[in-house]
């Protein structure tokens, strides 16, 4: 049915951008598994769809943040008319998390309002990732990084106050 | 840095908890994921079958009308006419340098309607290689019978389902093409 070739590669793509995928599904995803796991699924075809048609003009971790992305997007709107997942699953599933879950999903709520730059950077600095590796994959030097991010948590922190 | 651990201290265990949580969730429904871009695929493939067949129906009407108003079958009216042509055109097509004099258009009426096409007189008819373009066979010098000396005389060259007819003297010639019967 498929061909071989193309689905081993897209096998590949996936495995190399598993994690990006998984942070724009926390990012976009509600405060819930269950819709994070289907949004997982609808970036995947969706990367599947566009596979054909990428150039590689640009990274392909670029390219698939924004696929990934406007699918996130297309998801929360296509579902903007339906009452909010959470009000309709059991409350032992939507709300028996720890504080510090609570708090991570509203810091990512958060998150999630930022610039596309300021995301990643945000989430890379969640996965342990240090300054350095950082500069090396965004080309900007690890000073102005280590600037930026004060300046993005310090936006965070007024969203949350708000 | 500070202000890193002001917001992020303590979290990251738990989101690489929940990371870990939501790729095993991934994974377990990795066959779905399949299924899915199996369809997706199919889907795609139906497309393009559609655009294939949709564009070959459009350069069929589009052959279908050319050949209707651009290749027009000939004229009822212009059967007899081409019937009434020398029987000589049969192995005109083979060898043309064959044509004889017994060939040639005997009967002044047959004369009559290939003087009709010229609109003048003919003093001779005569077939021609149509390599050399050199005459290669005098078939007929005698004067038609309605024929004016005084007149221009054309000359009258049949080769190759061609029938070739110049004014005296004159390098310009019309072709009237008729098919082999």
């Amino acid at each position: 049915m498929l061909d071989k070739d193309h689905y081993k590669q897209y096998n590949e793509l996936l495995a190399r951008n598993h994690q990006l995928i998984l942070r724009i599904c926390f990012l976009y995803g509600r405060h819930d598994m269950e819709y994070r796991k289907d949004l997982y699924q609808d970036i995947a075809v969706n990367l599947w769809r566009g596979m054909h048609s990428f150039r590689r003009l640009s990274k392909e971790s670029s390219w698939v943040w924004k696929v990934a992305k406007h699918t996130a997007i297309d998801k929360m709107r296509s579902r903007a008319g339906h009452p909010d997942i959470v009000s309709t699953i059991p409350a032992d599933v939507a709300f028996a998390e720890s504080p510090h879950s609570q708090r991570l999903d509203d810091i990512l709520e958060a998150v999630a309002h930022l610039p596309d730059e300021d995301q990643l950077l945000v989430m890379a600095r969640l996965d342990g990732e240090c300054y350095e590796e950082l500069s090396k994959r965004m080309g900007l030097p690890p000073e102005l990084l280590r600037k930026r991010y004060s300046r993005i948590i310090h936006k965070i922190k007024e969203m949350l106050n708000e | 840095m500070k202000n890193d651990k002001d917001i992020f201290s303590g979290l990251e265990s738990e989101w690489s908890r929940e990371l870990a949580e939501l790729s095993a969730l991934v994974e377990s429904n990795a066959d779905g994921l399949y299924a899915r871009i199996c369809k997706v695929q199919r889907a795609r493939k139906r497309n393009l079958r559609v655009v294939a067949c949709s564009i070959a129906a459009v350069v069929l009407a589009a052959t279908g009308f050319w050949c209707y108003h651009v290749l027009k079958p000939m004229p009822a009216a212009e059967l007899p006419r081409l019937a009434a042509l020398p029987s000589s055109v049969e192995n005109e097509e083979s060898n043309p340098t064959s044509l004889s004099l017994q060939q040639a258009p005997s009967s002044p009426k047959a004369a009559r309607g290939a003087k009709s096409v010229a609109g003048s007189s003919f003093d001779s008819v005569s077939a021609q290689s149509p390599n050399t373009n050199s005459p290669a066979n005098i078939v007929d010098t005698r004067p038609f019978p309605c024929d004016d000396s005084a007149a221009p005389r054309p000359t009258v060259v049949i080769c190759n389902s061609l029938i070739s007819i110049s004014a005296a003297g004159s390098a310009d010639s019309s072709y009237v093409r008729f098919p082999a019967v």
